[in-house]
């Protein structure tokens, strides 16, 4: 079994702890006591050099210029780009927006009455045809007989 | 309470000597813990006017030398709270060959002193604050384990272990630099 001391102990050691044992076995282990006199050395010279007066420092920025414009180029694009979407996206009128299939169709529904304004393109023209197939609203004006169902199924 | 300030005068008789006497060492543990020399030095001003408020207040503690060092380490502590600007710098050191002579000149000498200098400071300001200052106040202020835990309000154990985590750092980068 290794009775040897940790490191924690010879510093405990070295602040002038009561640990009889254990100071006991390190007059007798040869081990031990080198390892006490190097931690020893080690802080004196520690202290040594933290006695001296300290470097003299100055501050830097923790990013470089370089990295700084980039950085700042960078950020310009996506606010750029996020700027770009937000007001094309609001204004669907205008001819190239981001949403160019509205367009036409706004102006099929808006101009139904006229043809030539429904047959700008394509899409506005499969929504004019459709306009003229549905079921128109005067139909319902004409007063049909109310019985003539009643009668077929009473002759059947 | 009147009549208590009344009798005590606004500043106290032997204030110079008490200055004198301690605001060098006061100083140079706010240098320590701070590792920054106007800080510091500003910091150091501020424990003493804080001393002569605390006077006009309360009177003279039992130990000024006791009471200030309290008051400093405190102070240290809100000065390094207070300072989170300085996220967005870096500290660079600047070593002078004037700082760290050592004791016969030669150039190998002059060299590794200069390396151990260097060494030792970069690593003791990379340590975390608490382990810093437990150092600070056990091998360079040399308090007891004891004292140190009062001042700091921490457990005896604590201390302990945030000092033996300093060593072992500090040694460890003697090691490399060995």
């Amino acid at each position: 079994m290794n009775r040897c001391l940790s490191e924690r102990v010879l510093l405990m050691l070295h602040d002038g702890e009561e640990l009889r044992r254990e100071r006991q076995h390190l007059e007798q282990c040869a081990d031990c006591d080198r390892r006490y006199r190097r931690l020893d050395d080690d802080l004196a010279g520690i202290v040594a050099v933290l006695n001296q007066p300290a470097p003299a420092q100055h501050w830097a920025p923790r990013v470089s210029g370089h990295q700084a414009r980039m950085g700042f180029a960078f950020a310009a694009l996506v606010a750029a780009f996020l700027c770009g979407r937000l007001t094309t996206g609001n204004v669907g009128g205008q001819p190239g927006a981001s949403q160019p299939a509205a367009a036409p169709v706004m102006v099929a529904l808006d101009s139904s009455a006229s043809v030539s304004g429904a047959l700008v393109t394509p899409a506005s023209y499969a929504l004019y045809v459709d306009d003229l197939l549905s079921p128109d609203d005067s139909d319902s004006n004409i007063d049909l007989p109310a019985d003539n169902g009643a009668q077929d199924s009473d002759d059947f | 309470m009147r009549a208590h300030l009344k009798s005590v005068p606004s500043t106290p008789n032997n204030w110079d000597q008490i200055y004198r006497d301690h605001h060098p060492r006061i100083a140079r543990l706010c240098r320590r813990m701070l590792t920054d020399d106007d800080e510091a030095q500003e910091t150091a001003q501020e424990v003493f006017v804080k001393a002569l408020d605390h006077y006009r207040a309360d009177g003279a503690p039992d130990s000024w030398a006791a009471w200030l060092t309290r008051v400093a380490v405190n102070a240290c502590h809100d000065r390094r709270r207070s300072g989170w600007w300085r996220w967005w710098y870096r500290r660079v050191d600047e070593f002078h060959d004037s700082d760290h002579q050592s004791p016969a000149p030669g150039a190998e000498r002059v060299a590794q002193g200069r390396e151990l200098y260097g060494v030792v400071w970069g690593e003791f300001r990379k340590l975390p604050a608490r382990q810093r200052e437990v150092f600070i106040l056990r091998h360079i202020e040399e308090y007891t384990t004891s004292e140190v835990a009062a001042l700091l309000q921490l457990d005896p154990g604590t201390v302990k272990r945030h000092l033996f985590r300093a060593v072992q750092r500090l040694r460890a980068a003697l090691k490399d630099q060995a």
